[in-house]
């Protein structure tokens, strides 16, 4: 048969076609096949509608953006300060140690030459590895917690100085910010990262508050007084979307097209804008035998 | 037996042109001879020879639909472009047009809408390739079907939130080249070989640890897969397709040239733990080097789009060095002329490679 034969060509061009189809469909399957790896209820704080940035009018299609935090990296008590300054300002977590990033696979530098090794910390990328997501767990109650106490902690100083008028705003925005975090902000946190699913398993055996997922991590370097220290970073999931299908999305009340400007303004602003005014939802999403996730179900909420 | 023999160099569309041109090329030098008083043919062998070329060109034009004067081949030249943009106006119009509805459509169909679209446009392809003599329709559907294949796999992804992947860039290829090949489209061989590109950098990338997405942020990733597509037309011959080899180079060069040119601005990005500046400084040295291999790689071989790749990379070297050394220190008049007097001075080195370079039986394909 000639390569050029419109015979060779009508078959192979099909069989190329179905082939690659064939094994797609065949990979959902397989990752749908029951029982679920993980299956958590999520709520319009984890779950928010995202836009891609140009093509959101021509765009009809709806995804979920999943939130994930991770615990917040600090020194001090509450009241004397925040977040470390030299942190790194999103993602940073503190059980992403050295330690930690050596086991996962990160090549961290420890020749004695501090130019040298520097060097060569800040050029290493993301790595691919299994994450551990947290619903409304212990991360999350440390968050809330540490953020009423600020709260408490910046009222009681406002109080004994109430002429004093950046305490009294410190006060009034540590109040909103425990507020947010107690009903608006996400309570899924990554908290912990391996290089085996089934290690991780037996770490976090319940599968309703603990998902395994793919993501990726990469080691920050930033100085701290006077010293530079590696510190693991949160990249991004694998899958950072979940698509809504047709069934599910008069729940999420995204019929509306948003337009250029819109768009636009909820990219500069970020997702909590949307937020103010979004419905309320529960959605029960699982994670199937490839880790790849899907919504099961969900239910609007008044 | 005359005509097998004639027709036997006579491979693809290009080579029935070349053919062509050829043909006129003698005829008007005949008429110089012939008025020079050189040489003088007997009617008969006048006759002889024109029913020969009539035949020959009859022949060509039916089996390759070339150009048999200036007009026509600037007619054809209109029809390629026409048919360029018509063929990416189409394929962004089918990716735009699923966008806009498919939010509305139930999973089923929209996977019946990706498949049947894909096969349906495919099938056109070879319908269209059957009836179309010219090409150019048949290049114009062969884009759309390979937007369709795109367009196809990328939403099964996202329906279904399948975690990305590289190989999906290998399908994306196999599909490319197959239309290529058939539908002799060098633009699909072009993309094709930048799947294989991405998906070759991506495995080295993985394999050195990386995440397969940050491919791009490892430049040195892309080299082998490069040298190889430079010296595929080498290994395994493209004759029978017109322009391929001189594609594979291009492509080749280009993917080469281009990560050394990343490099030598932006050391940090390299696999070599050295200080950035000498990274950068190296890597000045090895794409000045690598851009005058190119020249006279092309210049030797009568590869002139190698040529061509490697003397605007040479220039860029260049102007860019000329731009970090002097734009600040110099008089900008005094940086312009020095500008002006290297671009003499490689005038006057490619006309010595040009006058220097062997003629015609040096070529490969």
């Amino acid at each position: 048969m000639n390569l050029r034969s419109n015979r060779f060509l009508l078959i192979s061009g099909s069989l190329l076609v179905c082939v690659a189809n064939g094994i797609v469909f065949l990979g959902v399957l397989y990752n749908r096949h029951p029982p679920a790896d993980s299956t958590l209820m999520l709520t319009e704080r984890e779950l928010v509608p995202s836009r891609s940035w140009s093509l959101s009018p021509e765009n009809s299609g709806l995804d979920l953006q999943i939130e994930v935090r991770t615990p917040a990296t600090r020194s001090g008590s509450p009241g004397e300060s925040g977040e470390d300054e030299g942190a790194p300002p999103w993602g940073g977590a503190q059980w992403l140690s050295p330690e930690k990033l050596r086991s996962l696979g990160f090549p961290l530098a420890s020749t004695g030459d501090m130019d040298k090794d520097r060097r060569r910390d800040e050029k290493l990328l993301a790595r691919d590895v299994y994450l551990v997501l947290e619903l409304n767990g212990n991360a999350y109650e440390h968050e809330l917690q540490h953020a009423q106490e600020q709260a408490t902690q910046d009222e009681l100083l406002a109080s004994a100085a109430p002429e004093d008028r950046l305490r009294v705003e410190r006060a009034k925005y540590g109040r909103e910010r425990a507020d947010a975090e107690r009903n608006k902000e996400s309570r899924l946190f990554c908290i912990d990262a391996g290089l085996d699913p089934l290690a991780l398993r037996q770490l976090y055996p319940d599968r309703a508050h603990y998902a395994i997922v793919r993501g990726t991590v990469r080691p920050y370097v930033y100085e701290s007084a006077g010293h530079w220290r590696v510190m693991g970073r949160f990249a991004d999931l694998r899958i950072p979307q979940l698509n809504v299908s047709l069934v599910h999305r008069s729940i999420f009340g995204a019929s509306r097209n948003r337009g250029y400007a819109d768009a636009i303004a909820l990219g500069i602003a970020g997702g909590r804008t949307d937020r103010e005014g979004a419905r309320h939802y529960s959605v029960e999403v699982a994670w199937g035998r490839r880790l790849e996730p899907w919504i099961l179900g969900a239910t609007g909420n008044p | 037996m005359e005509e097998a023999e004639s027709n036997a160099d006579t491979q693809t569309r290009q080579d029935a042109q070349r053919h062509v041109e050829v043909i006129e090329a003698f005829r008007t030098e005949l008429v110089e001879l012939e008025r020079a008083g050189v040489l003088a043919l007997t009617g008969a062998q006048r006759n002889a020879v024109n029913a020969h070329h009539a035949a020959l060109i009859a022949r060509l034009k039916g089996d390759f639909d070339i150009d048999r004067d200036a007009r026509s081949k600037q007619l054809s030249l209109g029809m390629r472009v026409a048919s360029f943009l018509g063929a990416l106006a189409f394929a962004a119009s089918v990716f735009f047009l699923f966008y806009q509805y498919w939010g509305r459509l139930g999973t089923g169909a929209q996977v019946a809408i990706l498949l049947g679209g894909s096969l349906a446009s495919f099938m056109l392809t070879v319908l269209i390739r059957a009836r179309d003599a010219t090409g150019y329709f048949t290049k114009l559907a062969a884009l759309v079907a390979f937007s369709c294949f795109v367009l196809n796999i990328a939403m099964l992804g996202q329906i279904f939130n399948i975690t990305p992947s590289d190989k999906a860039l290998l399908v994306w290829g196999a599909m490319a080249f197959l239309l290529a090949y058939a539908c002799d489209l060098r633009l699909l061989l072009a993309v094709g070989l930048l799947c294989v590109l991405g998906f070759a950098s991506a495995r080295v990338g993985e394999w050195s640890g990386l995440y397969w997405l940050d491919f791009g942020e490892r430049p040195e990733d892309i080299f082998p897969a490069a040298i190889v597509i430079f010296a595929l037309p080498r290994l395994a011959s493209q004759n029978r397709f017109g322009g391929f080899a001189s594609t594979y180079r291009l492509i080749g060069a280009l993917s080469v040239l281009s990560p050394m040119l990343a490099l030598s601005f932006w050391g940090n990005v390299s696999y070599l733990n050295w200080d950035p500046t000498t990274i950068e400084h190296s890597y000045q040295v090895i794409g000045f080097a690598a851009s005058a291999a190119a020249i006279w790689a092309g210049a030797r071989w009568q590869w002139p789009e190698t040529t061509n790749a490697g003397v605007v990379f040479f220039v860029i070297f260049l102007f860019t060095k000329f731009y970090d050394w002097w734009w600040e220190s110099m008089p900008k008049y005094l940086f312009f002329l020095l500008l002006g007097l290297t671009a003499l001075l490689a005038l006057f080195v490619l006309r010595r490679l040009r006058s220097g370079s062997p003629t015609g039986s040096g070529s490969s394909p």
